[in-house]
């Protein structure tokens, strides 16, 4: 199939061919040729390659999944200190004392990473304000250890090998800096990245989807923590000094500034970030003392106008010429792709679907009864669909089996397995994918990025395999972009697997929520509205759509009020009203029932 | 320790607390109708008493002239930093809280250029007229009337406060869009005015804050980062919403401080505070009086 064969990232055209790739690559190289031309140089941009590394940890933590830290420069005194007294007051060798700065940093920024679990991320800005003053007072007060105001003198160097010397030093940084870059760019094009941008977003799309929001928020705690105690080991041996003057306000909040202006959320943000407030204000002398003014105005000025930083800008500029190129030939290949993929099937593998008992379930909000005692059974690998008025319970029915509402009475289960009292995420696990009445894609991620997501529950990689590449997780990947573009041509959108979701039109973000769930090969689906907002031509689709899946084997739940839709599709139907099952039978029974038209028409009972 | 020394820290506790209180109180009122923290109240505290010391100290005006046109000044100066730095987020309707960033950036914007303005020494700002900083003795208490007045002005402004959100119409108008920005938009409130005036009060009131907390603790530029963390962890420990909860959390903070301080030095004090806010959040995350958000799906 046509659409398979295209490259995975930047879509038509090689990686090393993407415009974004090369500027970076220019900018590394020139910055390395620069660094060598005299040792003014070299002492910059070695700093700037270890604030580098520090700002590319703690982009995963504030970029993508937006957690915003002041603690970030914090961790790196952190880190730096541990480094500095392993080697210098025990005698400890650089790597090893490094590693312990590593863990020393992640430990603390989980520590502090605890409350802000279950807590709005504003919390946690205010609690790593407090830790940053924290810091540098502890250092002074726990003297005998740190050495007080004094700190700690004479951190080695680290050497390798033949890599000895201040040039050694900066290429050791360098080859540090490459493998945390590509690490990183492993991880946010796996599902890990995905699900930080989810959690960006909201939790409640995430946990839909499996993503287990305590667990994604602690991995990004403990990585930008690792990545800012590496850092400070780095500092600690260029500096050869620490002292806890350096390590001010003024140093937590350079990073902010950095991932924040540089671009949050991109591979390239970082780079661009150092370069521009570290190292052309370090160059531009003069302006010190009013340095921290006119960031502030930057900052100001980019989170009203260019959110998405000085790498997102250029992304933007760049996409937007290559698109202009691109449309004429694109239309074309678009109607050839989509006639390609018109006549293909969903899946090739059969899906037992399965069995929903709903029994006897009710739910109380105060006291409004929203659900009184519905109960319902749906057979696998049918297509039952709820119907009812407004406010009769619906959409309350579906958030309970998924498990976003607790139930206050009755019981749900799966194959005979209870659902209620799990959460969403075990739900999810389960086999359980649902959608939302308005969808819930990740805007910022392309269209095919959001399908490969729906992957989530049903990969088996660890994140120490996909952030290492390895051939498992290298496989994984390859069979599920496979996946992803079938999927897409399934539900039509194979021309716009490259576009960021958001640019999609409604009715193609609810098709393309549909392939999504379709990704998890889940045993159930669970739809709100699917046709809410559909034209014409989109609903066809939606209806030949959901009896191929029921082909599949596939369980289909459908809240709908498309009547033509509910005829054409529904093996079962159960109407709701004010919270009780009405009518429960075919679709010609139930729309023949005078009760239910009474419901509908509110004719007199 | 004495009884007498226990006490006398106590009391100084208490009056701190106020201060904390008043801090996170201001977080309070512009944060009820626009779920934005305004982390440049901290400066807004500050800058309200650096120019309490200019007016009031270096030109000589008399005192409530000075902190009504300090009032207004630095009123205006919040209902500015809606109009720049919040409104833009409400009206690109994103949901990621650029909020945090642009009203951080205000405050570095303006921490820095009062530093470049006041440099760094403390400056003497004088007490509320009438009251006085001269320790009065009363059996085994000890205390002056500023620290009363300061206590007793949080309360009457908290009684203030709660009247005017139950029994105004502007008052239920921002409960209404507290509670459901949507819904109170379908019955006619708008709440983009309501979220200019609780920034302009907001701002005000940490203003007020600042010029009756400079005699207590000098004025200075780094004022404003120390007190929004107060403020803050006052804030946090009551529970968000809560004025009542934050003047105890406020002054929970302001006594484990003043005790702490004959036993512990600087660093520890503050490790302390921030074991005492990370384990109250562990275990009840909404605060001591806060309640839970519902959710949305």
């Amino acid at each position: 199939m046509k659409s398979a064969t295209v490259s995975p990232i930047a879509g038509r055209g090689s990686v090393l061919l993407d415009p974004m790739v090369l500027i970076c690559s220019l900018i590394a190289a020139a910055s390395v040729a620069i660094a060598f031309s005299n040792t003014f140089y070299l002492t910059l941009f070695t700093f700037a390659v270890i604030y580098l590394i520090a700002a590319m940890g703690m982009n995963v933590l504030t970029g993508y999944m937006g957690i915003i830290s002041i603690a970030h420069g914090a961790l790196v005194c952190v880190g730096a200190y541990a480094a500095a007294i392993a080697t210098v007051n025990y005698g400890w060798g650089f790597w090893p004392a490094t590693l312990l700065a590593t863990l020393t940093g992640m430990a603390f920024s989980i520590l502090l990473g605890l409350p802000a679990l279950r807590l709005s991320s504003w919390y946690f800005v205010l609690v790593t304000i407090a830790f940053s003053m924290v810091v540098p007072s502890m250092l002074v007060d726990l003297r005998a250890f740190t050495g007080g105001y004094g700190g700690v003198i004479g951190v080695p160097s680290p050497e390798l090998g033949p890599l000895t010397g201040q040039g050694g030093f900066f290429i050791i940084l360098l080859a540090f800096a490459a493998a945390l870059w590509w690490i990183i760019a492993n991880l946010v094009g796996s599902r890990f990245g995905f699900a930080l941008h989810a959690l960006r977003d909201g939790t409640v799309g995430a946990e839909a989807n499996g993503v287990s929001s305590p667990g994604m928020r602690l991995f990004a705690f403990a990585f930008s923590g690792a990545c800012a105690g590496l850092a400070g080991a780095f500092y600690a041996a260029a500096k050869v000094v620490v002292t806890p003057d350096e390590f001010s306000f003024e140093f937590s909040i350079l990073f902010l500034f950095i991932v924040v202006l540089g671009g949050p959320g991109r591979l390239a943000g970082p780079l661009f970030g150092v370069l521009a407030f570290f190292v052309l204000p370090e160059i531009m002398t003069g302006l010190r003392e009013y340095r921290m003014i006119v960031f502030g105005l930057v900052l100001l000025a980019f989170s009203v106008f260019m959110p998405s930083g000085l790498a997102g800008g250029l992304h933007e500029f760049l996409r937007g010429r290559r698109a202009s190129r691109r449309r004429a030939q694109g239309a074309k290949e678009a109607a050839e792709a989509a006639k390609a993929a018109a006549g293909s099937p969903v899946t090739a593998a059969q899906i037992e679907g399965a069995a929903l008992d709903v029994d006897g379930v009710s739910k109380n909000f105060g006291g409004l009864k929203a659900l009184d005692g519905v109960s319902l059974r749906v057979d696998p690998g049918s297509i039952h669909v709820i119907v009812g008025p407004n406010g009769s319970g619906k959409t309350t029915l579906l958030n309970i089996i998924s498990g976003f509402y607790p139930k206050s009475a009755g019981s749900i289960r799966m194959d005979g397995a209870e659902l209620t009292g799990r959460s969403p995420v075990a739900i999810a696990g389960a086999g359980v994918q649902r959608t939302f009445q308005t969808p819930k894609l990740l805007g910022d991620l392309t269209l095919l990025q959001n399908t490969c997501f729906g992957a989530y529950t049903r990969e088996r990689a660890t994140g120490f395999e996909i952030a290492l590449s390895l051939p498992r997780a290298r496989r994984e990947r390859t069979e599920i972009l496979a996946e992803a573009h079938r999927l897409l041509g399934v539900v039509g959108l194979q021309d716009h697997a490259d576009l960021p979701a958001s640019e999609l039109t409604h009715g193609q973000q609810r098709l393309a929520e549909i392939a999504r769930a379709l990704m998890a090969q889940p045993r159930l689906i669970l739809l709100d509205e699917p046709a809410a907002g559909l034209s014409m031509g989109e609903l066809d689709r939606l209806g030949d759509l959901l009896k191929e899946v029921r082909t599949l084997g596939i369980t289909l739940v459908l809240v709908e009020h498309h009547v033509d839709l509910v005829a054409n599709v529904a093996d079962h139907v159960t109407v709701l009203d004010r919270g009780a099952v009405l009518a429960s039978g075919t679709s010609a029974d139930v729309f023949r029932n005078e009760q239910v038209i009474a419901a509908y028409m509110g004719g007199a009972k | 320790m004495l009884l007498e020394d226990f006490l006398a820290l106590m009391v100084n506790g208490v009056a701190l607390g106020a201060i904390y209180a008043m801090v996170g109180i201001g977080l309070n009122i512009a944060y009820k109708p626009t779920n934005v923290f305004n982390l440049a109240q901290g400066e807004f505290v500050m800058l309200g008493a650096m120019l309490g010391w200019l007016l009031l100290t270096y030109v000589g005006m008399p005192w409530v002239a000075g902190t009504l046109i300090l009032l207004v000044a630095i009123g205006i100066l919040g209902g500015f930093e809606e109009r720049v730095a919040v409104a833009p987020h409400f009206r690109a309707d994103s949901h990621h809280h650029g909020w945090l960033i642009s009203t951080l950036a205000f405050s570095i914007i303006i921490i820095n250029i009062a530093d470049q303005v006041f440099r760094a020494d403390p400056r003497f700002v004088p007490p509320i007229p009438g009251f006085s900083l001269d320790t009065i003795f009363m059996g085994p208490l000890s205390f002056n009337t500023h620290q009363v007045a300061v206590v007793a002005l949080v309360v009457a402004s908290i009684f203030g406060i709660e009247y005017f959100y139950r029994h105004t119409l502007t008052g239920k108008a921002i409960s209404a869009v507290a509670e459901d920005r949507d819904g109170a938009r379908l019955n006619g409130i708008n709440p983009l005015h309501l979220t200019m005036l609780s920034f302009v009060a907001g701002g005000a009131y940490c203003a007020l804050a600042g010029i009756i907390a400079a005699p207590l603790l000098l004025a200075s530029t780094s004022l404003g980062l120390m007190l929004l963390v107060k403020g803050f962890m006052a804030m946090a420990l009551g529970g968000v919403g809560s004025q009542w909860g934050t003047l105890i959390g406020g002054i929970v903070i302001g006594c484990i401080e003043s005790i702490s301080s004959i036993l512990l030095t600087t660093g520890y004090r503050q490790l302390v505070l921030l074991a005492v806010v990370l384990l109250v959040l562990l275990i009840r995350p909404h605060g001591l009086f806060g309640k839970a958000p519902g959710r949305t799906v």
